[in-house]
């Protein structure tokens, strides 16, 4: 695999060479750092070289020649890492394509190297080393009695359970090199982690340096790095490149130095970029956007690249929007051409499936396509968005995400939520309002009201979470127990919100039925240091409580406040996803800057257009279902094949367990009978999340476990092919004496009616000649007998991806 | 059920009728090729060491002084009304209930020493299955992913026709289904395939009709397949039509599982994984002519056609009364299964490849009581502090006894263990790492195992 990507590498570099002779008089080299100041023996400075001609730049790094003026004082690897040698002041020429430039080079520090500092240069060792990572030391139980803080966010007790557990054995003062932290690390005494620190390495020299100078746990000289940069932080880049980056931390005095070699980096997208830990990107051949990652002590950063088509096109999908422009101009930048736009049939079974749940019968597929009017589209949504199907379905998919389990917060309350969602959904209230009532609900949890919510969230903690991953798209669990690794969130975040739930709880009232009660909390203490931590909002410093008994109004305002940064945004990418098949943000509640939006003006765009209609979400829909982008058609072509995040085409959707269900019933007109519930009733409707069907196990309803969507598997599975091909349920549906098949076969109908009235109910189209013609077999081998035919024409389409999938 | 209607196609001047080309054509479609399954195990960084597992399920706690870790010295209200036996290893003892398994000793590796603490089912069977502590009683979901499904989601089935994770007749703890053997954030593609999900939960003494061959698969027992066959082709048929309809390849999965659905249904391989029909009845009784017996032995043939872990469910080993005749019958019904499996696999050259594995949630109460309200007969009641697991095959290093529990099997004194410790080794005898993680519903990298090393004695 290896061996096959470099080979075009090699074959860009000598290119690149030829035309880097050929002396084009507009190009520029640029070296960063413009400077290079090396201050202690392990210190190693990244060169990052570009070769810029026009708009194309490249990365020249492990092209260039590097010759120092005095080559005692350093040493410049083959990566353009540059060491320390001894003391002095020098210069460093650097040659590329028949330039040269001359850089200022300060080697400081060796003679007399200033003391190594646990937190700042320890600490990311170990984790670069992995050493602190959850599967080996990291942990909550540690590996082999020895454990430290994930990511190394606990400086005390690392250096504890470094310097003072394990009987001085992992630090040895005594005997430095007989240190166990050495000699594991390096595999010289048996590891079950493996080599980790290679011997004679600059990190093990620092090591080394560190226990030698008495491994002290403040040095003399703390740096407390307070960002990270990195150079490039946003590029376009040649498929099939690479690109060297450059990591610089700044301390608290403004000092600079390069952390690249200690830094990680973490791609978003690996089929398009893809890291080294020495911080070299190597670009595949798929076009596309990729964000890395970089992290550094408690520091993130991040580098957007973008790799256009090698032949990219410019063509741009008709604009009947604001989505389509944002669209537009995201996949000409990439040179991504759209799919066609998709036809009435498509349109209307794309549409129905997505916004209510529910197929459209023979009838509505005939009349749609046969209404010239040109305004109909727009018309079916209305009616569409009006139909108490959608309030249905929207509600179910809601009440998943309310946690309404009928375990866990009794069937009455389950009732009660699914009752309340379904009357806010068909009154269409606005979405503000809406998660303020839920987020500020007291009462009975058998009421009609969201109370059962809060039965769900048992503590304060799960609230908070809950809570912030739903509404807010942040996913502040890992902050619960240590500072989030790829955010700026840090455990007093997550104990500031927990502080708005403190106050409620659930009491049993007197007649047996229990009540969600809101009283004046107390703020939450922080999970290390048990210090009480101000309950507030995600990035904001205080909250006023005064004359307020529940703390979760303060919360609820802030949320739903204009300046919000989260709210509007996760709800938002939350609808998109639903109706393209893919968030701009992805996974849709995990809203961070180092998980950047696929898409961002079109994301501030659809924001900005939810808070003017004022969080009326069927208009929001309406824009977001009316814009060419949603009626792209999902067949791709040969350009934008490889595209999954730029909506060139749109999405094939798996159908949720209900959905399927009810599209089956309804085409073989056979309801699905539910225990205990009377005829008719569809799988939408049931708000009983525990009731027993096979079905909805092996197609993924959720049990209503978390507050994520992603609870709900779309993931086909041997058991649902086996289901549907063959299972005594779907056959029974098939060939029911009063179902569809039966009934088309011994009507008048001809055979072409018969297929077109499948067709329509199932497909919401007429099926094509090439069709028609292959099913007419079927009609010709069972001869008289024309209800095997039809059942096996039926069987067969509802077995086709066209039916089973949302396209 | 499927009635497939004989048909009468015409035979062309080779003799084959139409329906039969049509349905091998349709067979020539199916699968993956082996490549493409190396290639995606390959990426889903695993060895393949191309080995199986078999998880006998002891649902409801079995005594380990009953079984692998007898106590002869003890007291009698400890001992029990049992001798213990000698094996075909000197040395290493067993119930003499287990009179099948001891000729096996040299294949076993008998863990005497694993303990959690819990007295709780649904804590106890989550910690086994799991690795982990999640459920209890009060809270009984499942929390984290089954040993079975992890390796259904990073080794996958050894034969891509067939499902990687089989239950038999259906995967259940503590009374749920699929209990803690779910895929849980794995996503439930990840469940166990289940083949009688209408008639499970059998005891050995079932009366009803034997298992033979799963209802799931019925259409094997109809004798005209042209039907299928026939339908089969038009369904791809009209699939193909409109290829570029997929061209994206995200239905990819969906076509996969249904080309191996249906040749579930169509094909020999799939006879030869499920159906009894094809074993002698010799044989059937060897195994024990009651649904465990014949599940045993059904999973001895899922695994030879290349389902990658079948768990065979034993229930009803909850016998707070009864420990002399219920609990007793229960351990010889299990060791005949179990006896024969080992034989069936050796003889046949699948030992090495095939893991077995017999456990159940907890070990009973080393003193014996005197029964429950309503039954007083003697029994022993939950006991957490000191399981016996039993490994063999595999490639595992059998004729040894791992850890020790105290004179009275009441908590180990030798190499306590965690359930975590089983579950690495049989990670680690599959090629998987176990450090590896996947993401929860929140996002959170979770490791396969938090706790928990492969024994190393043993591989």
């Amino acid at each position: 695999m290896r061996r096959m990507k470099r080979r075009p590498t090699q074959a860009w570099i000598v290119s690149l060479l030829c035309w880097l002779g050929s002396g084009s008089a507009r190009a520029q080299i640029t070296i960063s750092p413009p400077a290079v100041g090396l201050d202690r023996p392990e210190a190693a400075q990244q060169l990052v070289v570009t070769h810029q001609s026009g708009t194309q730049r490249r990365d020249v790094s492990r092209i260039a020649k590097y010759r120092p003026a005095v080559p005692t004082t350093i040493r410049v690897d083959a990566d353009g890492l540059v060491h320390p040698l001894a003391d002095g002041v020098s210069e460093l020429t650097i040659e590329v394509g028949g330039e040269s430039h001359t850089i200022p080079v300060t080697v400081t520090g060796l003679s007399r190297p200033a003391p190594v500092s646990f937190q700042h240069e320890i600490q990311p060792l170990l984790t670069k080393a992995r050493c602190n990572s959850g599967g080996c030391h990291g942990k909550a139980e540690g590996q082999n009695g020895f454990k430290l803080s994930l990511f190394g966010f606990d400086n005390e007790t690392d250096y504890d359970a470094l310097v003072k557990e394990g009987r001085s054995r992992r630090i040895n003062l005594a005997t430095p090199d007989a240190s166990l932290l050495l000699l594991k690390g390096t595999a010289t005494m048996p590891h079950g982690g493996g080599l980790k620190i290679e011997r004679d390495s600059p990190s093990f020299e620092l090591l080394r340096r560190w226990i030698r100078e008495g491994a002290p746990f403040v040095s003399t000289e703390e740096r407390h790095v307070v960002k990270i940069e990195v150079e490039p932080a946003e590029i376009v880049i040649q498929p099939g490149s690479t690109q060297q980056l450059l990591v610089t931390a700044v301390d608290s005095t403004g000092r600079r130095h390069c952390v690249t070699t200690a830094a990680d980096y973490i791609s978003n997208a690996p089929q398009i970029v893809t890291t080294s830990p020495r911080g070299l990107m190597t670009v595949s051949d798929v076009p596309g956007e990729a964000a890395v990652l970089i992290r550094y002590l408690d520091q993130v950063a991040l580098c957007r690249m973008t790799v256009p088509r090698p032949n990219p096109s410019s063509v741009r999908p008709a604009e009947k929007n604001f989505i389509d422009r944002h669209v537009g101009d995201k996949l000409v930048r990439l040179g991504i051409p759209p799919s066609q736009p998709i036809d009435d049939a498509t349109f209307l079974r794309r549409v129905s499936l997505d916004t209510i749940g529910t197929l459209p019968t023979a009838d509505d597929a005939r009349q749609f396509l046969s209404d010239a009017d040109p305004e109909k589209r727009r018309r079916l949504v209305e009616r569409l968005l009006a139909r108490p199907e959608y309030a249905d379905y929207w509600a179910m998919k809601w009440a998943d995400l309310l946690r309404a389990d009928r375990i866990k917060v009794t069937p009455q309350g389950a009732v009660g939520v699914t009752r309340w969602l379904r009357s806010k959904i068909a009154s269409n209230q606005p979405y503000d309002e809406f998660v303020r009532e839920i987020l500020t609900v007291q009462g009975p949890i058998q009421s009609e009201s969201p109370a059962a919510f809060f039965k769900a969230l048992d503590t304060p903690e799960v609230a908070a979470r809950s809570v912030s991953q739903l509404f807010l798209g942040v996913r502040i669990e890992c902050a619960q127990c240590h500072h989030h690794p790829s955010e700026r969130w840090s455990q007093e975040d997550y104990a500031g919100l927990v502080g708005f739930f403190t106050g409620i709880s659930v009491k049993r009232l007197p007649n047996g039925t229990e009540s969600v009660v809101a009283k004046s909390g107390s703020d939450h203490k922080h999970p290390r240091t048990g210090e009480p931590v101000t309950a507030r909002g995600l990035g904001t410093t205080s909250a006023d409580f005064t004359g307020i008994t529940d703390r979760r109004q303060i919360l609820a305002t802030w949320m739903t406040a204009a300046d919000n940064p989260f709210f509007a945004r996760a709800i938002a990418n939350r609808i998109w996803s639903h109706y393209f098949g893919r968030g701009l943000v992805d996974p849709i509640d995990d809203l961070r800057a180092t998980n950047p939006s696929t898409n961002e003006p079109l994301l501030e765009a659809l924001v900005s257009h939810l808070k003017e209609v004022r969080y009326d979400l069927k208009a929001f829909t309406t824009t977001l279902l009316m814009s060419q982008t949603y009626q792209l058609s999902s067949i791709a072509n040969a350009d934008n094949i490889s595209d999954f995040q730029n909506f060139s085409h749109a999405l094939p959707k798996t159908m949720p367990a209900e959905v399927l269900l009810d599209a089956v019933s309804q085409v073989t007109s056979v309801p699905e009978k539910f225990n205990g519930w009377p005829e008719g009733y569809r799988s939408i409707q049931v708000w009983d999340n525990r009731m027993p069907s096979y079905f909805f196990k092996i197609f993924g309803r959720p049990v209503r476990a978390s507050v994520c969507e992603c609870e709900r598997s779309n993931q086909p599975s041997i058991s649902q092919a086996l289901h549907l091909l063959n299972s005594p349920e779907i056959q029974a549906k098939l060939s029911h004496k009063r179902g569809t098949a039966r009934r088309l076969a011994s009507s008048p109908m001809t055979n072409n009616e018969i297929l077109d009235q499948i067709y329509l109910s199932t497909l919401c189209r007429y099926p094509t000649a090439a069709e028609r013609t292959l099913l007419q077999q079927a009609f010709a081998v069972s001869g008289e007998d024309r209800s095997t035919a039809v059942e096996d024409v039926f069987w067969s389409v509802m077995n086709t991806k066209e039916f089973l999938y949302n396209q | 059920m499927l009635q497939f209607v004989s048909g009468h196609g015409d035979k062309n001047c080779q003799g084959v009728t139409r329906r039969t080309a049509l349905k091998a054509g349709f067979l020539g479609l199916s699968g993956l090729t082996l490549g493409d399954l190396f290639r995606l195990q390959a990426e889903a960084g695993v060895t393949n060491t191309g080995k199986s597992v078999i998880l006998i399920w002891l649902d409801g706690g079995p005594s380990q002084l009953e079984s692998y870790d007898p106590k002869p010295e003890a007291p009698r209200e400890f001992r029990g009304p049992f001798d213990a036996i000698s094996t075909n290893v000197p040395g290493i003892f067993v119930s003499e209930l287990l009179s099948c398994e001891a000729r096996h000793a040299d294949k076993m590796a008998l863990v005497r020493s694993v303990q959690h603490g819990t007295g709780d089912h649904f804590a106890g069977a989550h910690w086994m299955l799991t690795g982990r502590f999640g459920a209890t009683s009060a809270n009984s979901e499942q929390k984290y992913p089954s040993l079975g499904s992890y390796i259904a989601k990073i080794a996958g089935p050894k034969d891509p026709g067939l499902p990687a994770y089989v239950g038999m007749p259906a995967a259940e703890s503590v009374y749920k289904y699929p209990g803690y053997m779910g895929g849980s954030h794995l996503g439930n593609d990840f469940d166990p395939f289940d083949v009688e999900r209408s008639i499970c939960y059998l005891s050995h003494s079932y009366q009803g009709p034997q298992a033979g061959k799963p209802s799931c698969l019925a259409s094997l027992t109809v004798p005209d397949l042209d039907r299928a066959g026939s339908r089969s082709s038009l369904r791809t048929s009209l699939d193909r039509l409109d290829r570029h309809v997929d061209s994206t390849r995200l239905m990819d999965t969906m076509d996969q599982h249904q080309r191996s659905a249906m040749s579930m249904i169509l094909s020999g391989r799939a006879k030869a994984a499920f159906n009894l029909d094809f074993e002698d009845p010799k044989l059937i009784g060897k195994y024990g002519d009651n649904p465990w017996g014949r599940y045993t032995l059904m999973a001895r043939r899922a695994v030879e056609a290349g389902v990658r872990f079948v768990t065979v469910d034993m229930p009803h080993w909850d016998n707070h009364s009864d420990l002399e005749h219920a609990h007793a019958a229960n351990f010889r019904a299990m060791d005949r299964a179990v006896g024969a499996l080992l034989d069936d696999l050796e003889v046949r050259g699948l030992l090495d490849e095939t893991l077995v594995l017999v456990m159940g949630e907890f070990g009973r109460t080393p003193r014996i009581n005197t029964g429950q309200p309503g039954i007083p007969i003697p029994g022993r009641d939950h006991w957490g502090d000191a399981i016996s697991v039993m490994m063999a095959g595999g490639g595992i290093r059998g004729g040894q006894v791992i850890g020790a529990t105290n004179s009275k099997a009441e908590f180990p004194i030798d190499r306590a263990l965690k359930p975590g410790d089983i579950l690495a080794t049989v990670y680690h005898l599959l090629g998987i790492d176990y450090h590896q993680s996947f993401n929860d519903f929140a996002g959170r990298p979770i490791p396969v195992l938090a706790e928990g090393e492969h024994i190393r004695e043993l591989v």
